[in-house]
Parts: C-alpha cells; sequence; structure tokens
C-alpha cells in the first residue's frame, strides 16, 4: 500500500509536539497578499455506476473574497466515451454541465473537451476503473492517547480485484456532514488481497453515525487528489505549496476523474 | 564526471632557502595548566623573528628555528601568555602548559593575550570561533546553553528557524553544512525538532566553523564545516560539572585515569519537557518527550610519541504516547592515535563510525506499524601535519568513508503479530575516498598564503538494481548491480586557496577561494526540516552538488586589539541542487530518484563585524547583506527565485558586561528579514472545499523577525573546591510574536471567509539555571 496517510499521521504528531511543547499562540493576522490574476476552474466528475457526469465550471476568486467564485456558462462540454458514444452536455446550473444517462464500462477511454464562450477550449482523458464496491464496514473501540476515553475506529473491508492497479479514495459524513479527512491511497503490495483498511478520523462517539463511502477511483483522480492534499498541506512538516495540476491541457485548475462510489452505513454502539 | 584544468602551480614552491638553514626544531603540546587539556590552535611565536606557528587540531607545534638563543611566547585566549627564553642548540621538545588569567574569573571574559591581532594576520577568513567562556554568557531559550544558538549571532551565519538549532550559512541549504563531533559527521544536530542542538557545551573544547575558505583537510559538504572537538578530560584531577534547569538537567564527571597521562570525561544530559508537560495538563499522561545524549572520551599517552582516543556521543530523541510515537537518533565512536614520526611530522589516524537513524510506530488493539530509515558510516583516515620550515607548513592527509544508506523499512502486523505487510526499500552502499594536501607559506614578511587541493572520489558499490526512468516517472530499465560491484564513479578536484597581504599591523587583506563538493543530499520537501527527511547519496541520476566561493576581506583592529572589524564580501555559485519535483511520494518510495528536479543555486553578500573582546564590557555587532537564490527547470517556470533562506538583512548584537566580580549582564538583540515563501494570490473551489492559488516560488515573505534576550549571571560561591552560579534569562524580552508559520484557513466565525493564521512559539520565555563545579 503505497500510500496510508503516514505523512498525515506524521504531521499530526509533530503538530501535538508543536502544541504541548510551546503553548504556541495562534492569531488571525491582517497579511497583504498579492493577487494573482484569476484563473479557470474545471472540475469534472463521473460517476460511472451512476452513467452521471457533472463539470463544474467557474473562475478562482482573491483570497479575502467570499467563496461566491464566478460561474463560466455558455461553455460547450463534451464526451466522448470509448471514441464512440458522444454526449454534449447540458447546462443545469449556471456553470454546472451534467448528463446522466451516460453509458461507460471498465477500461473505456473518455475524453472530455470543455470550449469556453471566450474562446479557450481544454480537454482532458481518463480510464474507467474497476467497479470495486465496499463490502462491509467495521468498528473497533480503541483507547484515545491523551486519555481514557473509549473512541472507535473504522475500518472499511473490500475486496481488491486481482491483476489491476486499483486506486481508491473515501469519504465519510459523520451526523450528515462530510469530514474533511480521508483516505487516498493504491493497492500496492495487496494486489487481490481483501483489504482491510482503518480510518482514524475524529474520535467517533456513542450513537454517532456513520455514512461510509469508497471510491474506486482513475489514476488521474488519483494523482490529482494525492497533489491536493500534499499541496493543501500547511504548518511544520508542510510541502512548498503549489498548484496542484490535474489531467487537463492546456493546463487549467482541476481534473477530469471517473469513478465507481459504494456507500455504508454503521451507528456507533451507545 | 568533472574536468579541472589546474590554475596555480601548487606546492611547487615549497622549498624555499630556509630549508636548507642551520636550523633546529622546537616541538611540543600547548597544554592547560589546571586541566591539561591540549588548547587547540594556540599561538606559539618568536617575536623578534616575527615567525609563529598555530597549534595543530592536538595541541601540537613544531617550529624551525635558527640556532642560538630564543624568546618564545605562548598564547591563547583566555590564558596568561607565557615566555620561555631557549638557547636552541639542538632539536628540543618543550611542552607548555599556560594558566588561566590571574585576573579571570570564571565567567568573566578578558583577553589580554599578545596575539590577539591573529584575526588580521592570519591566513584564515570566514571563521568563526567560539570562545566556549563567552558562549556561556549569551542568552539563550530555555537557559540551555548551546554553541549552535550563539554560532547563530555570528555574521552569514543564521538560524533555520525561531529557536532552532539548524542553520544556514552563506544562503547555503541547512544539509550543505559537514558538522563534525571529534571528526565523525553528526547528521542531525537537532532535538526535539531542532530547539537544541546536539552539542552539550560542559563536554565541549573547541568550537570552529568555517563559513569558507575551507582547508583542504575537510570535504564532503559544499557550504560550510562546523568543527566540534569534545575535551578530553582533566588529567591532573577529578571533576564534576552540572547543571539543573526548568527543562533539562546535564552532569559531567572528569579525571585522570593516570596523573599527567590519560583522562576521562562522561558527560550526560537528559531533557523532562514529557515531565512539565504533565504537571500543567493532565491530556499529556501517558506521553513522552523527552532527549537524551552522553559524550564519553578518554585518552592515554603511551609515551612521548604516541597517544590514544576513544570518544562517542550518543543521543537520542523520544516523542510518544501509549507506545505510539517518533524516535530518532545520532551515535558516532571516534577512535584516534596520535603518532609523531619525529619532531616536524605529527600523524593522526582515526576511525569512526556515525549513525543516524529514525523510527516511527503506531500502535494499537488491531495492528502495529513500524516505519524506519537512517544512513550509517565507516571511516578511516590519516592526517599529517609536517613542520617542514618555519616558513612552510604542510597538511596532508586520505581518508575513506563507507556508507550505507537505510531508505527506509516498513512493516504492519495484526492483532496476532502476524505481519501482513512489509516493505524495505533497498539499502544503499558507497565508498567515499579524498586525499589532500595543503601548505601555509609565508611568502613575504606581508603576505602569506594557504594553498592546497583535494582530490574525491564517490562509488556506488552493489548490489542494487539501478533504475533507469521515462518522463513518466516509469521504470523503462534495470540494471543489476552485483554485490560488491562499484559503478557511477564520481570524482571532484577541489583548489582551496586563502592569502592575507598585511597592510600595516592592524590591518590586512584576505581572499580566498575553495570549491567543495557534496556526495549525499538530504532530501526533504517540507518548508521546515523534520526527522524523517531522507539522506541519499550521489548516483548516476543524481549528480554530485558542488559549489565555487570567491571571498575578498578587510580585517583591521583598533585600539591596541581591544576592537576587532572586518567586512567580507563573498560570491558563490551552487552546482546540481536537488528538490522534490511537486507532488513527490517522499517516504518508502523505491523510485525516489524519478521524482527529484535539479537546479543551480548561487548567493552572494557582505559581512560586517566588529567585535570588542577586552575590558568589562564585551561583545560584537554583526551586520550581514545577502541574497541567495535558486533555479531549477521544473520549479517557477524555471526563473530565479528566492530560496527559503534569501534573508536581505540579518542583524546580530550582543553585549557582556561585567557589572561586579560575581555579577555579570548580557543582552542580544536579532534582525533579520523574514523567509522567502510561497503565500496563496487566490483560491478556488474543488470537491466541495476551498483550494488556494499560488503564483511563484517563494515569492512572498514571512514578516522580519527581531527579538532581544536578556541574562544574567551571578556567582553564589567561588571557592578552591567549589564553585556555583546562577543563571537567570529571559528570553524575547519585548514579546514579539515572530510568526514560526503563518497558515490560511477558513474563519470559523465567518464562513466562506478566509484569512491568515500567524503561529507565534515563544512569548516572554524566563528561565533559570543553577550550574555548579566541584574542582
Amino acid at each position: 500500500m503505497k500510500y496510508i496517510n503516514i505523512k498525515l499521521t506524521t504531521k499530526i504528531l509533530l503538530g501535538f509536539l508543536m502544541t504541548f511543547l510551546m503553548g504556541g499562540c495562534q492569531d488571525v493576522i491582517e497579511l497583504e497578499l498579492k493577487e494573482s490574476e484569476r484563473r479557470f476552474v474545471i472540475e469534472a466528475n463521473l460517476d460511472a455506476g451512476a452513467g452521471a457526469i457533472q463539470v463544474l465550471i467557474s473562475k478562482s476568486g482573491s483570497f479575502y473574497q467570499e467563496t461566491d467564485f464566478e460561474k463560466i456558462s455558455g461553455a460547450t462540454v463534451l464526451l466522448n466515451v470509448d471514441n464512440n458514444l458522444s454526449y454534449q452536455l447540458l447546462e443545469t446550473q449556471p456553470g454546472s454541465y451534467t448528463w446522466d444517462t451516460l453509458s461507460i464500462q471498465p477500461g473505456d477511454t473518455a475524453f472530455l473537451t470543455v470550449a469556453l464562450l471566450s474562446g479557450e477550449q481544454f480537454s482532458a482523458m481518463a480510464i474507467c476503473p474497476m467497479p470495486t464496491g465496499l463490502d462491509s464496514l467495521e468498528l473497533n473501540p480503541v483507547v484515545a492517547p491523551f486519555s481514557n476515553d473509549t473512541i472507535y475506529q473504522l475500518l472499511y473491508n473490500f475486496q481488491d480485484p486481482i491483476g489491476v492497479k486499483s486506486y481508491y479514495r473515501t469519504k465519510v459524513r459523520l451526523n450528515g456532514g462530510f469530514l474533511d479527512g480521508y483516505l487516498l491511497f493504491d493497492d500496492e503490495g495487496q494486489d487481490g488481497e481483501y483489504i482491510k483498511i482503518p480510518f482514524f478520523g475524529p474520535p467517533f462517539e456513542a450513537d454517532d453515525t456513520l455514512d461510509v463511502q469508497l471510491f474506486a477511483v482513475d489514476k488521474e483522480y488519483y494523482d490529482y487528489f494525492t497533489e491536493v492534499d500534499d499541496a493543501g498541506s500547511a504548518g511544520l512538516g508542510s510541502s512548498v505549496p503549489y498548484n496542484p495540476n490535474g489531467n487537463f491541457t492546456p493546463e487549467v485548475l482541476g481534473f477530469f476523474g471517473i469513478w465507481y462510489k459504494t456507500e455504508l452505513r454503521i451507528i456507533t454502539p451507545l | 564526471m568533472f574536468h579541472y584544468k589546474p590554475v596555480f602551480p601548487l606546492l611547487l614552491v615549497l622549498f624555499s632557502s630556509n630549508l636548507f638553514a642551520q636550523n633546529f626544531s622546537i616541538s611540543g603540546y600547548v597544554r592547560a595548566a589546571e586541566s591539561g587539556e591540549e588548547l587547540l590552535y594556540a599561538n606559539v611565536g618568536v617575536p623578534a623573528l616575527n615567525v609563529g606557528v598555530a597549534t595543530n587540531e592536538y595541541g601540537y607545534y613544531s617550529l624551525s628555528l635558527p640556532a642560538g638563543e630564543h624568546v618564545i611566547s605562548f598564547s591563547y585566549i583566555g590564558y596568561d601568555t607565557k615566555y620561555d627564553t631557549i638557547n636552541l642548540s639542538e632539536n628540543t621538545r618543550l611542552d607548555v602548559e599556560l594558566r588561566t588569567e590571574k585576573a579571570a574569573l570564571a565567567t568573566e571574559v578578558v583577553i589580554t593575550d599578545e596575539r590577539t591581532d591573529e584575526n588580521v594576520k592570519s591566513t584564515e577568513m570566514s571563521v568563526v570561533t567560539l570562545d566556549m567562556k563567552e558562549a556561556k554568557l549569551v542568552p539563550v531559550i530555555f537557559g540551555e546553553q548551546d554553541i549552535i544558538k550563539t554560532l547563530q549571532l555570528m555574521p552569514g551565519v543564521s538560524p533555520s528557524s525561531e529557536g532552532g538549532s539548524g542553520f544556514f550559512v552563506r544562503g547555503g541549504d541547512a544539509d550543505q553544512n559537514l558538522i563534525l563531533l571529534d571528526e565523525a559527521p553528526v547528521y542531525n544536530a537537532s532535538h526535539l525538532l531542532g530547539f537544541f542542538s546536539v552539542f552539550n557545551s560542559d563536554a565541549l573544547k573547541d568550537v570552529k566553523l568555517y563559513k569558507g575558505g575551507i582547508p583542504a583537510q575537510y570535504g564532503g559538504r559544499i557550504s560550510s564545516v562546523l568543527d566540534v572537538r569534545m575535551k578530553n578530560g582533566n588529567n591532573k584531577k577529578f571533576g564534576v560539572t552540572g547543571g539543573i534547569g526548568l527543562i533539562s538537567s546535564r552532569l559531567t564527571v572528569e579525571g585522570p585515569i593516570v596523573k599527567d597521562k590519560g583522562s576521562f570525561i562522561i558527560s550526560g544530559r537528559r531533557t523532562y519537557a514529557d515531565l512539565m508537560l504533565q504537571l500543567f495538563t493532565n491530556q499529556f499522561d501517558g506521553g513522552q518527550l523527552y532527549f537524551y545524549d552522553l559524550n564519553a572520551k578518554a585518552n592515554y599517552n603511551l609515551g612521548l610519541k604516541d597517544r590514544l582516543y576513544a570518544s562517542g556521543y550518543f543521543g537520542r530523541d523520544v516523542f510518544g504516547f501509549d507506545g505510539s510515537g517518533l524516535d530518532w537518533g545520532n551515535a558516532t565512536g571516534t577512535l584516534r592515535w596520535n603518532h609523531l614520526f619525529n619532531d616536524k611530522l605529527f600523524a593522526n589516524t582515526t576511525f569512526f563510525y556515525s549513525d543516524y537513524n529514525y523510527g516511527f510506530k503506531v500502535r494499537n488493539a488491531n495492528v502495529s506499524i513500524d516505519l524506519g530509515a537512517g544512513i550509517q558510516n565507516f571511516n578511516l583516515q590519516q592526517d599529517y601535519s609536517w613542520y617542514l620550515t618555519p616558513k612552510n607548513n604542510i597538511q596532508f592527509g586520505w581518508r575513506s568513508l563507507y556508507h550505507n544508506f537505510k531508505p527506509g523499512s516498513f512493516s504492519v502486523k495484526n492483532e496476532d503479530g502476524v505481519e501482513v505487510a512489509a516493505l524495505n526499500l533497498d539499502q544503499q552502499y558507497a565508498l567515499e575516498n579524498a586525499v589532500y594536501i595543503s601548505n601555509e607559506q609565508k611568502i613575504h614578511e606581508r603576505f602569506t598564503m594557504n594553498y592546497g587541493i583535494r582530490f574525491g572520489s564517490f562509488n556506488n558499490i552493489g548490489p542494487y538494481d539501478e533504475k533507469e526512468y521515462n518522463e513518466e516517472n516509469e521504470v523503462v530499465n534495470t540494471i543489476v548491480r552485483k554485490k560488491g560491484e562499484f559503478y557511477s564513479p564520481y570524482f571532484g578536484v577541489e583548489p582551496r586557496v586563502n592569502a592575507v597581504f598585511l597592510l600595516d599591523k592592524e590591518s590586512s587583506l584576505k581572499a580566498s577561494y575553495n570549491r567543495t563538493y557534496q556526495y549525499l543530499h538530504l532530501l526533504s520537501n517540507a518548508t521546515s526540516g523534520t526527522p524523517t527527511d531522507l539522506w541519499v547519496p550521489s548516483t548516476p541520476l543524481v549528480k554530485p552538488e558542488f559549489g565555487d566561493q570567491v571571498a575578498l576581506g578587510y580585517f583591521r583592529n583598533f585600539l591596541d586589539n581591544q576592537l576587532e572589524f572586518s567586512v567580507e564580501g563573498y560570491y558563490k555559485q551552487l552546482a546540481n541542487q536537488v528538490d522534490y519535483e511537486n507532488g513527490a511520494q517522499t517516504f518508502l518510495n523505491a523510485d525516489i530518484e524519478s521524482e527529484l528536479v535539479f537546479g543551480k543555486g548561487r548567493a552572494y553578500g557582505g559581512e560586517f563585524f566588529l567585535r570588542k573582546r577586552k575590558g568589562k564590557l564585551t561583545g560584537w555587532v554583526s551586520y550581514t547583506l545577502s541574497a541567495s537564490k535558486r533555479k531549477f527547470e521544473a520549479i517557477n517556470n524555471g526563473e530565479w527565485f528566492s530560496a527559503r533562506q534569501d534573508r536581505t538583512h540579518d542583524i546580530s548584537v550582543v553585549l557582556i558586561y561585567q557589572i561586579h566580580k560575581k555579577i555579570t549582564v548580557s543582552a542580544n538583540w536579532v534582525y533579520y528579514t523574514g523567509d522567502a515563501v510561497t503565500f496563496p494570490t487566490g483560491k478556488y473551489e474543488m470537491d466541495g472545499n476551498t483550494l488556494y492559488l499560488y503564483s511563484s516560488r517563494n515569492g512572498d515573505r514571512m514578516p522580519d523577525y527581531h527579538r532581544m534576550d536578556i541574562g544574567a549571571t551571578f556567582i553564589v560561591a567561588d571557592k578552591k573546591h567549589w564553585y556555583s552560579d546562577i543563571n537567570l534569562s529571559i528570553y524575547n524580552l519585548y514579546n514579539r510574536k515572530n510568526a514560526y508559520t503563518i497558515t490560511f484557513r477558513e474563519s470559523e466565525t465567518n464562513p466562506g471567509q478566509t484569512e491568515a493564521v500567524r503561529l507565534a512559539l515563544f512569548g516572554i520565555v524566563p528561565s533559570i539555571t543553577w550550574n555548579f563545579q566541584i574542582r
């Protein structure tokens, strides 16, 4: 397994060290920041299981503005699957282009092109992954560090397909709200095995409802979010910041990814 | 492979007429009378003839003089100068003991030797030497005396972070400093993530930092050499030295093995940050947070011509809770044999072992994860000092250094202790060799040169699967290197030249040039170093770094050498610099080489230094104006950008004042331009989260850093067999909130808004330390 958030765990440990050792003081400061020109942002997710695609096109904003980013309307968004089926997505909301009755199979190659009214054109390619799904979930009680409270460690159980390089991502909703933390990993060293992978989220408490999603993702998606995770880290031990680079040509902020999603629910004991 | 055309007639001009004159040698050791410790770099001179020599790293000197009567002076900072009249009619052995100045108290910094103009007359430039007594008076954080924190107050040297013991020298990176403890390299000189250095001041005798003009005997790093020598231990009587502070305590025991023939010293230190934390918060119950280190050394004279030394260092940091955590540490061991072939030829043979490793473990009921990585060295070397003529002192030697790189291992066990996953990256082996020779030649009354050359080589050694990659970082070819197979040789020719021209008795011009090669690289993609940064060797893909530095300086003393002034300018170029590409997988990556990018660097600047070494008021003012840039094709669109340590202005003021024979106060103030960093220049939405938009690498600046510390030392007792003092200090007197990091986040009070958050580590930090000495 190439990536199991070792870096994140290291950062958490180092963060603890800083906090405990120094009692460091944090405050919000007014910092004058340079402003770069607005850039196009394309977020394209193809849910292969549901046969649906959503492409969000917007522009970046200034650091101190609200999250009311400019939506880009009037674009022509075309999806071609395996050089066979073509779809022109509909702009269902400003800047949001969708199609929900497409057909795609594992191994299919999908091409996405985005042509903006202003003349710019971007294209990306992705390959549909295997439809690996969650088999079951487990909750293991563990004693929390620094206290004697019982917290729960969540385990994802699923069968990795043999002979195929596979990539995964998780998302967890805790009592209805998505958690920031997630796992991003591949099957290196565990190809074709029954995988049980732990998720160390925030301390899950009694009677928490966890809606747990496993995404079997394509390599482009995995690579992009690896960079998002790396570039978005902050503080001691974090990497030098940079803009994650997706699979669009010419380069634009964002990515085009294909994934299968399964979701299971588990409730922590009372 | 590198090519170099020799440009100067090295070593061919040695044989001046003095060689054939009727000379006899006078030679021996210069030692401290109280402890028998050899005094390193002490001055031995004949004022009437205007000739002199410095003792070497073992306190040995040899001087060739014409037959007849001579008055010889022996001097060393902090000791009374001694004059001996000798009628030289044959080769003569003269061991000398110097007494600390009569007026000097244990904490006093008064220097009255005759040769305080050495900074003007010596060929050495870009060198920082620390007076260990003085270093103990400079206020530092937590009251824990630290040579590296004191060095950071010198021109051209700056800290890697607030309160940290990493340092940058003349715009170089932290891994480009060769740090030697009794000749063995220390790969991570930091404890507690950098807040303490591994050097326990009680065990140290001498500290010398070469920022430029690096002598030919040193090699392997391109920025600087920090040569730290441990005490030998008192060979006349037993003594105990120690201190108890708020965060750590230390104890040193030393004494003779056989009086005047051999001695030992053992020095230990342990912090108790975890115990303190447990007092203040119950959140840290079960947590461990401490470091400890142990220095030990013994030496024994086997007669007038031979002496053996054994020394070692072992230190470890532990941080964790409930069985999970991080630990890392260094271990070094050195065996040395000094041998005098004759009065003029001194040899030292050294074997050392050095090991740095770190481990990371996670333990809970279901899984047990262990990670580890490190580097190990074995080294054999010989260094010779050949006091050929009064005007030619030759140093030569060789060394052979075997490296074992352990890039990482990983193991996961289930609740039954059965290994369910494991990964062991292939270890890498390499041999680094060097031969060198240099000569310090007094060419004219006013003109002295030290010139030399070093030839280095580096070979990877099998077994190893050498890989070749395509642009997609995929392996396209693997060459299987057999066990013991040498491959990928690199050679480096490193000329070194220092020269001094005396303008008059009080001022001089100096110049130096050196080329240095570095065959090891520390990989870190972090904004600040962590124990998990990885040392890797040069390989067919990763070329050796090398650097060229030229420096010019003007040195002037005033007021009968009470004031030293110098201004130096330098320019250096760095080749084959290594960095990670964006998004590199840095740990446990067997193909890490495919994720590296290569570039170059340059650094230049001016350093101004004014120091007062005599009187009740001592101290210095240092100002550095500098720039440090890097260029990588894959970063910043191939444009030059500032290195993180590109601090335009760096000022330090250190003042130490003896109010009373038992009270000394001190203060220092530092200011430097904020680090070059990358801040967001916008933001955008992705996957329901806000991501920040960046423009150029290191195109922004942290706020400027400044801080004032004060300290006072009160001597409580100063008797024949008992000494104690109390040291009080206040770090960051005016509570400047210097930013350790600035991070960005969504506002908690105003969702949707983003804000900048400053982490200031230290407010006002008062400390108290009690030091004692049984003597």
